[in-house]
């Protein structure tokens, strides 16, 4: 059976499977300007957010991050170290450990089905020492996340989302970083099945590339730009893409900023970008000379200090050789209110349109950082899928997870 | 011609705010820090205080008041570099004479020398401020460049980020004079 054929056959379940993985692989909450953080490098070792936390953000995550169960934030004294403070760190060592696990229903027109998930178990390791900064994560995904597996199983993978070295000047406003990396493009907050992540293939799960990123991360403004060179754990050169990602953020206050991002790829033959699990043919997939392109908007705005809204539209574009160009676009708005400090209800729309049909869709979430380090959430999620033709199909998901990072 | 119309305005304007000054509506004072990086923070408080001898203009901001929005750190500004137990205010006297006052319905800014008495330490500072008059409504925005090691404070620090030690002061109230 050629590449392809084998492609097209799993393509289906597999953009199913993707979609219905499980929420954020790690942790990334770009509702944090609410306590006026508009950047992300005082607490994260990545300067444009997730993941592994510095000694500062592990501290903020006992602080403003959990219910403190009648304890006032001023009167928490946060543990430097990891493990509740039972595992000291010098203030150049950071190391993270991260356990999602979930249980998903699916219920489509056929049928309900339910799964428990191990979502991400990551050990996570960084340097921040003068000058020099690296990163890298190392974890085990039964299943999913095949583009960051360093092992090609089936199933039972052990993945490197990211590892990458650098270095920041100029007082840690300028950042030089290769590696495998996150792509820096719009929001990077941690519902990776969001249309905008994955028709744009810039979530956090496993659309890390190689590459080399120049970063600007001063008061007002984030820049960074990342040139791409290719995911290789992509065994097959000619799926990977080259291309550039980057934004362009400026805060207009601490309480808000807009931005500017942009990305565009090139493979030698196109991997699939569809994120509507009933378009089961992809046009793209496999045709030569594949270009790829996403371009939006995002924002994020603290409203008070228990509203703050997220919104991100992109323009995707896509061509290749003997393949009708494809426009569309994806978008989402997404309110996040804290009822007291831990607890957050959380709205978000969302649509995608893409190979010529639309979807749509809705969640509401409960996220409950219940505990120092523990989180409880629960997505409903309702979507109408666009299917070629015309008609929708129905698709409602419930999924709880409990997540314990540190 | 215009240095006598100005000194015209001048003479004119000042008897009205020579007497009681007194505050309409919330005034807000505060300042913004810059850490490493993109971080910074911002102050904020709603209290200020406003005496007037009719020679100097006297704005007293309680630090106790002072927030930033998270509250360990609150506490650290407040008890281990501002202590404010011991030093509850940050006063900024500002002579009458140095500020140019707008007509009725017009706008002036400036920078005028003031004095800034914080931590126990008093110094010069340049007083960049902006002033509108609606009537004898006078909305009034000042910035002040801060240097923290000149008042003995000590450069905040916390599990690596460390704040610079140049900040930005900044109040802005309503007043009217009677």
């Amino acid at each position: 059976m050629s590449l392809r054929a084998r492609w097209t056959r799993l393509l289906p379940p597999a953009v199913l499977l993707l979609l219905l993985l499980p929420i954020a692989p790690a942790h990334a909450y770009p509702w944090m300007i609410r306590h006026g953080y508009t950047n992300c490098s005082a607490c994260h070792v990545d300067p444009s957010g997730w993941g592994l936390l510095t000694e500062y953000g592990r501290a903020q995550a006992q602080i403003v991050l959990p219910t403190l169960w009648g304890k006032k934030p001023e009167d928490v004294d946060p543990s430097p170290g990891i493990v509740y403070g039972l595992v000291p760190l010098p203030s150049w060592l950071d190391v993270g450990l991260s356990l999602r696990g979930s249980v998903l229903s699916v219920t489509t027109s056929t049928g309900t089905t339910w799964r428990d998930i191990l979502m991400i178990a990551d050990l996570r390791a960084g340097v921040t020492a003068g000058p020099l900064l690296a990163s890298v994560s190392i974890g085990y995904v039964p299943t999913g996340a095949k583009l960051a597996a360093i092992t090609n199983q089936n199933r039972d993978n052990i993945v490197s989302r990211e590892h990458w070295l650098g270095v920041r000047l100029d007082d840690n406003k300028l950042y030089f970083l290769g590696g495998r990396m996150n792509l820096p493009f719009g929001l990077r907050n941690v519902e990776h099945p969001f249309f905008v992540r994955s028709a744009t293939r810039t979530d956090t799960d496993s659309y890390q590339q190689y590459g080399g990123q120049v970063v600007w991360d001063a008061p007002n403004v984030r820049v960074a730009v990342m040139g791409i060179a290719g995911n290789f754990a992509i065994r097959d050169p000619a799926f990977r893409e080259v291309g550039y990602s980057g934004y362009v953020e400026g805060a207009f206050s601490n309480s808000f900023t807009l931005g500017l991002s942009s990305l565009l790829t090139h493979a030698d033959q196109g991997l699939n970008s569809i994120s509507n699990p009933f378009v089961f043919s992809d046009p793209f997939f496999g045709a030569s000379n594949d270009l790829r392109q996403a371009h939006g908007l995002f924002s994020r705005w603290r409203i008070d200090d228990r509203w703050v809204l997220l919104s991100e539209v992109d323009l995707l574009i896509e061509s290749a050789s003997n393949v009708q160009r494809d426009w569309g676009g994806a978008g989402l708005v997404q309110a996040d209110y804290e009822l007291f400090q831990g607890l957050h209800f959380i709205l978000s729309g969302e649509a995608l349109h893409q190979r010529q049909v639309t979807s749509y869709g809705g969640w509401f979430s409960i996220s409950w950082f219940f505990f120092t380090y523990a989180e409880a959430r629960i997505d409903t999620i309702f979507t109408e899928y666009g299917v070629p033709g015309g008609g929708h199909e129905p698709s409602f998901s419930v999924l709880g997870q409990l997540h314990f990072s540190m | 011609m215009v240095r006598r119309a100005t000194l015209t305005a001048l003479l004119l304007a000042f008897p009205l705010l020579a007497g009681a000054t007194r505050l309409t509506g919330e005034p807000a004072a505060g300042f913004h820090g810059r850490g490493p990086g993109g971080f910074s923070l911002e102050g904020k408080t709603n209290q200020l205080r406003l005496e007037d001898d009719g020679t100097t203009l006297k704005a007293t901001v309680p630090l106790a008041s002072l927030t930033t929005g998270i509250g360990l750190r609150d506490r650290h500004m407040r008890e281990k570099y501002l202590q404010v137990d011991k030093y509850p205010d940050a006063v900024l006297e500002l002579p009458w004479s140095a500020v140019k006052l707008p007509g009725n319905g017009q706008t002036s800014e400036g920078t005028a020398p003031g004095k800034m008495s914080l931590h126990g330490k008093s110094k010069d500072v340049q007083v960049k401020y902006r002033i509108v008059r609606t009537g004898q409504s006078y909305q009034v925005t000042a910035d002040i460049p801060l240097n923290l090691k000149d008042y003995d404070i000590d450069v905040p620090s916390y599990l690596g980020v460390t704040v610079q030690p140049d900040i930005d002061a900044r109040a802005s109230f309503t007043a009217e004079h009677s």
